[in-house]
This record gives structure tokens, sequence and C-alpha cells, in this order.
């Protein structure tokens, strides 16, 4: 099973919410963001070497057991990111996924390929947004291209979420449950540090959301086998 | 198969929402059918129908397991049940109806633009999809935000001078631009997290390989 995370603008909480999501479903966490390159150098191969065709897929994923989940980081360098092809990357999440059963695809933001193709991978996305009106009418696009590339939509990430939470008029309009997740000083902390939230503050209300989208990971995988 | 149906009134025109379900083992072609009593409205993208509705009738292809969401409206009082499936069968393979490649060719390529890279034309050694890779390339390529600030500058918000106007072809100035964007927003904030994680793998592997 493939999840794409997506939203339709930068900085909205998208690799927070995959870096969870994996954590809480075993999931592979791919690195998706072809061109943003902020990662510093890696002594490994990464996505952008894959897509170029010069190592396989499941070779390129780290799964060393002190990571805090099994990832696959995307390159840092221009030259990379013009060498790797996005066209790969349907086939490159088939084969993750064909060997470790689960992977969660952080996808970049806007309406261009490298944000299109994790979409037409994925089984089903999950849209992360805020309730700034400027970032609702981003994420209604993205949710227009899911649709065109008949990629479901499992639910809507409420990142950042101010009491008291509305979330019906996001649920109608965009049409999937809503989980808010409120902003919170560990969630910050964790992210910091690389870590998921679980594991900075248990029983922490944000761990129980995404604890509650994991649940909706397995289940919508449960109905597909 | 099977197919569940909703409706919902309004303002004398009944919404129909259906999913339709292939529960069998084989991928099958099936064709629905508008039990209410009007013609089908149907769903539009950019002012254009976007179903293949022909007669009240639309014929879909689904894949073993699969379902598929069907709406439409119509001017009449909703009635059980508001369509039914009235012809099935099985069929070889859904056909795939675009490519990767599509998807590319509709989207734009994201790719920074060839005479962006470092070294290109006055190295000769920008890789090109399929081309051996060039380390000494990728060095001088090497755009890291956090290794550009160390080299370059004291604070990251001077990267934006970085950016050149008005001297650099204009598809580098679109792409950077881009960046640009990117940077300015909180994204670097979200994804300190997979920078963190990407080096501590780093770290990690150095150590095996020390």
């Amino acid at each position: 099973m493939i999840i794409a995370i997506a939203g339709g603008k930068g900085g909205v909480g998208k690799s927070t919410v995959a870096l969870n999501l994996a954590a809480v479903t075993g999931g592979v966490l791919v690195d998706g963001d072809l061109t943003m390159a902020d990662l510093p150098r890696s002594s490994g191969p990464t996505l952008h070497d894959v897509l170029a065709g010069e190592t396989p897929p499941v070779q390129a994923v780290r799964t060393d057991p002190a990571l805090p989940v099994r990832l696959l980081p995307c390159g840092h360098s221009l030259s990379g990111a013009r060498a790797a092809d996005p066209r790969v990357l349907p086939e490159t999440l088939d084969a993750i996924e064909a060997r470790y059963g689960s992977v969660i695809v952080d996808t970049p933001s806007g309406l261009r390929a490298d944000a299109g193709l994790p979409l037409y991978a994925a089984d089903a996305c999950i849209l992360v947004t805020t309730e700034e009106t400027a970032t609702l009418a981003d994420t209604m696009r993205t949710r227009a291209l899911a649709r065109e590339l008949d990629c479901g939509l499992l639910r809507i990430v409420l990142n950042h979420a101010r009491p008291p939470v509305e979330t019906s008029a996001i649920h109608d309009t965009l049409g999937a449950p809503v989980i808010p997740i409120p902003t919170a000083p560990p969630v910050a902390e964790a992210m910091e540090h690389g870590l998921p939230v679980g594991a900075v503050a248990p029983g922490h209300e944000a761990v129980t959301a995404f604890e509650t989208i994991g649940e909706a990971v397995q289940s919508f995988s449960s109905c597909r086998s | 198969m099977e197919l569940v149906c909703a409706t919902d009134e309004s303002g004398g025109v009944t919404l129909v929402e259906c999913v339709l379900h292939n529960n069998t083992r084989t991928a099958r072609a099936v064709t629905i059918e508008n039990h209410l009593e009007g013609t089908v409205l149907e769903p539009r993208e950019h002012g254009a129908p976007a179903g293949d509705w022909s007669e009240g009738a639309l014929t879909v292809q689904l894949s073993a397991g699969d379902r598929l969401g069907i709406g439409y409206a119509c001017r009449a009082a909703p009635r059980e049940p508001p369509a039914a499936i009235v012809h099935s069968e099985p069929i070889d393979q859904v056909p795939s109806t675009r490519s990767p490649s599509d998807v590319m060719t509709a989207l734009g390529d994201p790719r920074p633009p060839e005479n962006a890279i470092a070294g290109s034309g006055r190295r000769g050694s920008t890789r090109a999809p399929g081309n051996p890779p060039d380390p000494e390339s990728d060095r001088e390529a090497d755009c890291s935000p956090t290794k550009q600030t160390e080299d370059h500058h004291e604070d990251p918000q001077d990267w934006e001078s970085d950016v050149p106007t008005g001297n650099a072809p204009p598809a580098i100035e679109a792409w950077l631009r881009s960046i640009e964007t990117r940077l300015e927003a909180d994204e670097q904030i979200d994804r300190a997290a997979l920078t963190a994680v990407a080096a501590h793998a780093t770290s990690l592997a150095e150590r095996v390989e020390q």
C-alpha cells in the first residue's frame, strides 16, 4: 500500500505527518521532494540515485534499527535532481511496497509532475492543510489533482489546529474526515530532533491523532487485501 | 458486483451518490443505469461533462477489488433504487489510460534546467538521465541551504541575494524563484525532521563504513 502525504502549500506540516505516520504504521518513509535538495550530504544512495537508474530501490532504503523509521532519503544536489527521472518514481514505489508492504511518500507541494507522480502511484492520499484561506485554496487544487489522477482521499489533517476546531466545512468541501493536530511544543521538539512525537511525549494528544490516522491507513489496507 | 447509492434532494434536484464495488475476482465492465424519471445531469469539469453517460447509462471498467465513486444529478424526485447495475461482464484487464510520462507531460518537468547545473557547458559534466554520475560535479552543485549558509553567509535570510535577477536565462530564473519561494515559507521548519533523520542515517552508515 502506498500513501501519499500531500498538500497544496509548503510548510503546512506534510513532512511532520509523513514521519509520524511512518512511525505508527511501520511503513517506509520516502522523501519524494525531488527538487528541494535540503538534506545533508549523504554517504549512501538516495532517491535521486534510484531515479537515475544507479541503485535498485530496495537497496537505497535505510533500515538501521537505530533510526525512528525506515527511510529512503532524497538527494541533495542540483545535478542529482537533474539526473533523476521522475517518471521512474511509480515503479520505484511499487518495488519498495513489494518488499516492505507499506510506503509513506512525503510529496512536494505544488501542481507539477513531482507532486503529481506520487499521487499517480499512490493507492490513496492524505491531505495536510491549515485553516488559512490561501492554504485551503491550495489544498483544494491538490484535491482536484488527486481526483484527476484517481488517487482517493483517505483523511485530511488540519495542522496547527486552534480551538475551537471547526472541521465540518473542510470535511464537506474536500470530502473526507478531518483529523486536527494541535500546535504543541512536543511536536516542534520532536521534529527538531528528527523523531516522531511519540518518542518525545508518549500519550500526547498529537500522538493519539497520528495513531488515529494510522488506524485509518491500516483499515484501508485491510479493505484492499 | 455491488452498487450502494444514496440520494439528497435540494430545490427540485436529486443528487445521487453511488459507490460501485467490484467484489469479484476478475476485472469487469459494468453498466449502471439511472432509474430516476429525468435526464442525467453529469458532473462537469472545467465546464465540460466529465463522465461518459449515454441515454441515462454509464459503462465503466473496474479491476478486481476496486471501488469507484459515481455521482450525478437529476431533475426528478428521489426513488429507490435511484440507479442499478444493468450489465456486467468479465474483461481481461482494465487498460491503463495514463502513463507516468503522460503525467509528466501534462504537469511539467520539475527537474532543474540543464544549464542551471554548476559546471554545465563550462565543464561539460552535467549528468543527463542515463549518463554516469560525476562526483566532482555533484560537489560543485551542492545546493544544501545549510552548506550554502555556512560557506557564504552568516544569515540564512541572505539567501535571497543569491538569486540572480535579469542575468540568467528565464528558465533558470523561474526555477530559482520557485525554490526561493519555498525557502521563504515555513517549509524548512516542517522538513527539519526529515533532515535530522537523514543526517542520523548518514552518521550511522558512516559508522558502519569505518
